[in-house]
């Protein structure tokens, strides 16, 4: 069966109006169905690159295609169509203090004008799905990081959306729980759903062994199908000298961080 | 549809019930705002009704050349009345008036005997004040005419009453309509601050921008109206109250009829809940266009 692109970058720059040069040059296609991370040290344009699907920033070249639509060119319905298809994960989970876990999910529903029937049914299925279904009561601050992270992913399913967004969405959480969420997005991969995820989470990366995206730069530098974290220049097909920049602008970011 | 409108007022009922001294504030200053401008509106109705009313006695005259026969002051009285700018006509004889004088002043008869002196007159009513000296000026022209009397200072005078009443109130209650504007403006980008979370998370799933805005436009309105309630809770008794003192120590009469009052709360709930929907308005508008402090400052 031939692939099915759902997501497609185009000779894709951005600059912000502040002058940083974000992206340049970006060329990739992400086929249905697919389990992709982008890596890179941090401000090299992986965020950027996130933003654009969902059309949180526009690119000032090139295109950015979604399910066949240039969504550059989307006007104000066209976006809010366009996030119905797209759910996004975030590392500092945005949900709301003052609502309970039903209620997140109730509210972000409602918005996007669902039946109150189907809400009931839809919001007692994603909650079995994301292992809240005990703690439907329970507020934002008492959930455990996990937790937390379980209902922004729920957030994220409510309108069946065939592409999950995820940016470092094991960056706050502790090796254990960020496993249980791994497995969730793996779960929800395996359903169809295509997932991009950006993360620093080496463990991640190098157990999955899915597709890597290295970012340097503001740029692709390397695109490896079961690759790893720090990928080695010499065992990468479609390597050049630039991917010993990332993996040594890699190392050099984690020890900074360190 | 039921359900949407449910969630719109249940948002905007929990935001409200989420920033209370915010909401107490905006209602306060809307209502200080529409108190002054309800006082300032009254003042003005009731200067405007006063000088109409003044108006309304203005009449002059249109005295006949004594060489008219009956017939010609007849034909001469219905073509003034069939003139667009004429209210009203009444012909006052020369025996009418000379019978009117002589009742007046009993004494004259002694001097003038019984020559009647006066000409036919005609007393006309203008629709409005300023056609006034136009209809003097070209009655005056007529053959038939000999001359035109009028009081043309209390004209003056009134016509720029009249004006000078209107435009302080027009400048007045301007600054007082943009001062609420402002309030309202300010207290919904306030509100749009302490949600900017939730209106992330509204558009990051999805939501058109008129659901965003739905709430928000509701709250200002409601601010609007709450604004409203109060200005007429205060402007009601202090009028009547106005009333009573202008008729104990002017002997005049104020507008203080049912109709009117109704007119008067109607105009003042109408305003304060339009104020709200376009500072409301005003607020969302840039919020939405700038979508980076959307989303960036969550």
């Amino acid at each position: 069966m031939a692939e099915q692109p759902v997501i497609q970058f185009n000779h894709v720059s951005v600059a912000y109006p502040n002058g940083v040069q974000a992206l340049t040059d970006m060329n990739l296609q992400v086929n249905k169905g697919e389990f992709i991370f982008f890596v890179g040290p941090s401000g090299q344009g992986k965020s950027t690159a996130m933003k654009l699907l969902y059309r949180e920033v526009k690119p000032t070249k090139g295109s950015v295609m979604v399910e066949g639509h240039d969504v550059g060119y989307l006007k104000a319905l066209g976006v809010a169509r366009l996030r119905r298809r797209i759910g996004v994960v975030f590392q500092d989970f945005r949900l709301l203090e003052y609502k309970t876990v039903r209620e997140n999910l109730v509210f972000a529903m409602q918005v996007v004008d669902t039946p109150p029937a189907i809400i009931r049914r839809r919001v007692n299925e994603l909650l079995e799905q994301v292992g809240l279904a005990e703690r439907t009561k329970a507020f934002p601050q008492q959930l455990s990081g996990g937790e937390q992270q379980r209902l922004c992913i729920a957030r994220a399913l409510i309108n069946h959306p065939p592409i999950l967004l995820a940016d470092e969405p094991t960056g706050n959480l502790d090796p254990e729980t960020s496993t249980d969420i791994i497995k969730l997005l793996e779960a929800i991969n395996l359903k169809g759903t295509t997932v991009v995820m950006a993360t620093h989470d080496r463990e991640v990366v190098d157990r999955l062994q899915k597709r890597v995206i290295y970012f340097l730069d503001g740029a692709v530098v390397g695109d490896i199908s079961e690759g790893s974290y720090y990928q080695p220049a010499e065992s990468a097909d479609n390597t050049d000298a630039t991917l010993d920049a990332v993996t040594a602008a890699e190392v050099d970011d984690t020890e900074a961080m360190s | 549809m039921i359900s949407r409108l449910e969630f719109f007022i249940s948002e905007t009922f929990m935001s409200i019930r989420r920033h209370p001294a915010m909401a107490f504030a905006a209602a306060i200053c809307v209502a200080a705002a529409l108190f002054v401008a309800g006082m300032v509106g009254l003042v003005v109705t009731n200067a405007s009704s006063a000088v109409d009313s003044a108006i309304n006695r203005v009449v002059f005259s249109v005295y006949c050349k004594t060489t008219l026969k009956d017939d010609e002051v007849q034909k001469l009285l219905q073509h003034i009345k069939s003139m667009p700018n004429v209210e009203s006509a009444k012909l006052v004889t020369k025996k009418e008036a000379w019978d009117n004088e002589m009742e007046a002043h009993p004494d004259w008869k002694a001097t003038l005997g019984d020559d009647n002196p006066y000409p036919d007159r005609i007393d006309v009513k203008p629709k409005m004040l300023n056609k006034m000296a136009a209809l003097e000026l070209e009655m005056k022209a007529w053959p038939q005419v000999s001359s035109v009397g009028n009081d043309s200072e209390l004209e003056n005078v009134l016509g720029k009453t009249r004006d000078f009443v209107s435009r302080i109130g027009l400048i007045i209650g301007f600054i007082l309509v943009a001062l609420s504007l402002v309030i309202i403006h300010h207290t919904i980008e306030l509100t749009l601050y302490a949600r900017r979370k939730e209106i992330n998370i509204m558009s990051l799933v999805g939501a058109t921008p008129a659901t965003v805005a739905m709430p928000f436009l509701l709250e200002g309105m409601i601010y609007g109206l709450l604004g409203a309630i109060i200005a007429l809770a205060l402007l009601s008794p202090m009028y009547g109250f106005l009333v009573k003192i202008v008729k104990l120590n002017l002997n005049a009469n104020l507008l203080s009829n049912s109709a009117f009052l109704v007119q008067g709360s109607t105009i003042v709930i109408i305003a304060g809940v339009s104020l709200g929907l376009i500072g409301s308005l005003l607020s969302i508008g840039k919020f939405l266009r700038n979508p980076r402090s959307r989303i960036t400052n969550s």
